[in-house]
């Protein structure tokens, strides 16, 4: 079972697949840092 | 309190392939600074006119051929004429970079372009005889001799202006001023770029449409992607009034809407608003061109032997104006938005676009004709990895529209084939967001068969990072009862 | 993967170490998924960016994966996550990294 708590998290988000804020959202009470998070978007 | 219906009276757009200025696109831009023999490459692998207008994806673009012919016509497009199977009155033209570099000098009240004496000269006629640019060629440009355009390269304040598929130096546009980054040389090119093209797209909608007369313009609405200013205020805006001068709408204001991509449909929105309660009696959204876009993906179709195919600057106008009987209605009880709350990513954003709308209106998923949105041309966009994009927001749309109890799986390809369409727009951000597709929905909404068009377009504002979330926005089109 | 973006992480993990940094990723196809998650771990196989050869080995999962979705609150990964996967290619992208992942554990 991956361990969240105490983690740094990087999130790569992508506008098209899941973005950044989603990610965000979803691992929001896991006890984990959110350090740096991005969303891209190629067109 | 008025009450007028909003109709889409008319709807049009130009093509413009300009070879020579692909190199001040965004990505070759810095990668020809990062590696200079990327010129070189990119020079090698540039499209001509007769290439470019008789290209399929361009051809859909301006009306000469419908949508449907894409998913007949297998790639590659590119490299082949595309044979025309019926007579089609198209709603737009495909133009040549050097009556455009021309008119890019004479749409510059400051004098910072000067052109080539020998290319004026060569092009001052073409500008007379063509009905779309004879408007707007009343004055005269700043000239230089060869002398003095070699001499003003070696300066280097500023950049050279390009044409040809060989390009050869036509002109020259200055930095507009010293300390001011807002008014450099590559700002005020794009600037221009995006008011030529949109006074192009408008001067169609007078040639094509006798009973739109000039005077009667009291808005011109720009939805482009520039950001007109100085240093004081990098995003002053109301390009769209530079529009409406240079186009002669002299009882014309303007102003304009910014929303990323997604800006045309909030424009569209606000333009049918004000006609609905009696503010403006016609507005024409105007939707120019983007230079920083051109050649973006350039590298990847250089590795894959590919021609440059973000070669095409792009612009579309429509008139809004109120209810005649005849036109196709905007449906303002119609309009989605994407509130904070809404979150961000595609299916959350389907949701509130779409989903909340049909659920207000009470509409069945089979009763919408096209659902549009983003309309990239996969040609573009398949060799750089990006996928079809056109493709993959049909394919979420569907899930959406399952998850939610409208549409069943099994009826998923027939969905995506009947009511979504095919990718065919240069990927010139806002016109390919559903915008380019208005003079087709246009026409199907009147001489053809559809009852209602559905579009919607997004909006990545994390790019500017100031949120991470993203925004949308939709609004239906209607056959008039 | 933008240059920035290479920039930023080999930073972070510079700054954090690899035991304490997880990245997730959210790419829409498999393609995208896998470049990404060489980045991550082999270093930037284009050769374009500032990972091009550094091999950062981090811990990175695209959220469609199990090990990830099942630490996820079902409710929040339902309302939030569930659609995308059913509108991308979700298998795959998931059978893509844990090939990705065995050949990296060789």
């Amino acid at each position: 079972m991956m361990e969240f708590r105490g983690k740094k998290i990087v999130i790569l988000g992508e506008r098209d697949g899941v973005p950044a804020h989603t990610i965000e959202q979803a691992i929001e009470n896991l006890g984990a840092e959110v350090v740096y998070a991005t969303t891209q978007c190629f067109v | 309190m008025a009450n007028f219906t909003p109709v889409v009276k008319a709807a049009t757009n130009v093509l413009i392939h300009t070879p020579g200025l692909t190199r001040y696109g965004s990505k070759p831009d810095r990668e020809i600074a990062a590696k200079p023999a990327r010129l070189q490459e990119l020079n090698g692998r540039l499209r001509t006119y007769a290439e470019a207008r008789d290209y399929l994806p361009n051809q859909v673009f301006v009306g000469q051929q419908s949508p449907e012919r894409l998913s007949e016509i297998a790639r590659p497009w590119f490299g082949h004429q595309a044979a025309l199977s019926e007579e089609r009155k198209s709603f737009g033209s495909v133009m040549d970079e050097r009556p455009f570099l021309a008119l890019v000098a004479l749409a510059d009240p400051f004098k910072h372009v000067a052109l080539l004496d020998r290319f004026w000269e060569e092009t001052a006629p073409m500008l007379q005889q063509s009905p779309v640019c004879k408007p707007l060629a009343a004055s005269s440009p700043n000239i230089v001799d060869a002398n003095g355009l070699k001499a003003k390269i070696a300066a280097g304040d500023g950049l050279p202006l390009f044409a040809g598929v060989d390009p050869q130096a036509v002109g020259w546009i200055a930095n507009g001023h010293k300390e001011d980054d807002s008014l450099s040389a590559i700002v005020l090119l794009e600037n221009l770029c995006g008011k030529v093209s949109a006074a192009l797209a408008l001067e169609e909608l007078f040639v094509r449409n006798d009973g739109l007369k000039k005077p009667d313009v009291g808005l011109v609405l720009g939805c482009s992607e520039e950001a007109v200013g100085d240093r004081y205020q990098r995003g002053g805006g109301n390009l769209a009034k530079a529009i409406a001068e240079f186009s002669g709408c002299d009882m014309a204001s303007g102003f304009d809407i910014k929303d990323f991509c997604a800006a045309p449909i909030p424009a569209l929105v606000t333009a049918a608003a004000l006609v609905h309660s009696g503010v403006v009696e016609n507005v024409i959204v105007a939707g120019g061109s983007s230079l920083p876009k051109l050649g973006m993906k350039f590298l990847y179709h250089l590795e894959k032997n590919m021609p440059v195919l973000e070669d095409m600057q792009a612009a579309v106008a429509v008139w809004i104006g109120q209810d005649d009987g005849k036109s196709p209605i905007v449906n303002l009880a119609s309009v989605g938005r994407h509130p904070v709350s809404a979150g961000a990513s595609l299916d959350q954003q389907l949701k509130s676009l779409v989903i909340d709308p049909l659920d207000r209106l009470e509409l069945e998923v089979p009763l919408v004709d096209k659902f549009v949105t983003e309309l990239h041309n996969p040609e573009i966009t398949l060799p750089a990895n990006g996928g079809d994009v056109a493709e993959r927001n049909y394919r979420m749309l569907a899930a959406v529209l399952v998850k939610a109890g409208k549409l069943a799986k099994t009826e998923i390809p027939i969905f995506m084939k009947e009511q979504g369409l095919p990718g065919y727009a240069p990927t010139q951000g806002h016109i390919a967001s559903a915008l380019a597709y208005v003079p087709h929905a246009y026409q199907g909404l009147t001489q053809g068969r559809f009852q209602r068009c559905f579009f919607f377009a997004r909006a990545s504002l994390f790019l500017g990072q100031m949120t991470q979330l993203s925004d949308g926005m939709s609004v239906m089109l209607e056959r008039h009862p | 993967m933008d240059l920035e973006v290479q920039g930023r992480v080999k930073q972070l993990a510079e700054e954090y170490g690899k035991n304490q940094l997880v990245v997730l990723l959210g790419a829409p196809n498999v393609d995208a998924a896998r470049v990404q998650f060489e980045t991550m771990t082999r270093g930037d196989p284009t050769y374009a960016g500032p990972l091009g050869g550094v091999e950062l080995g981090l811990a990175a999962y695209h959220v469609f994966e199990p090990a990830v979705k099942e630490v996820i609150d079902p409710a929040r990964y339902s309302d939030l996550i569930e659609t995308l996967e059913l509108g991308l290619e979700a298998d795959s992208i998931v059978e893509a990294l844990q090939q990705a992942r065995a050949g990296e554990n060789q």
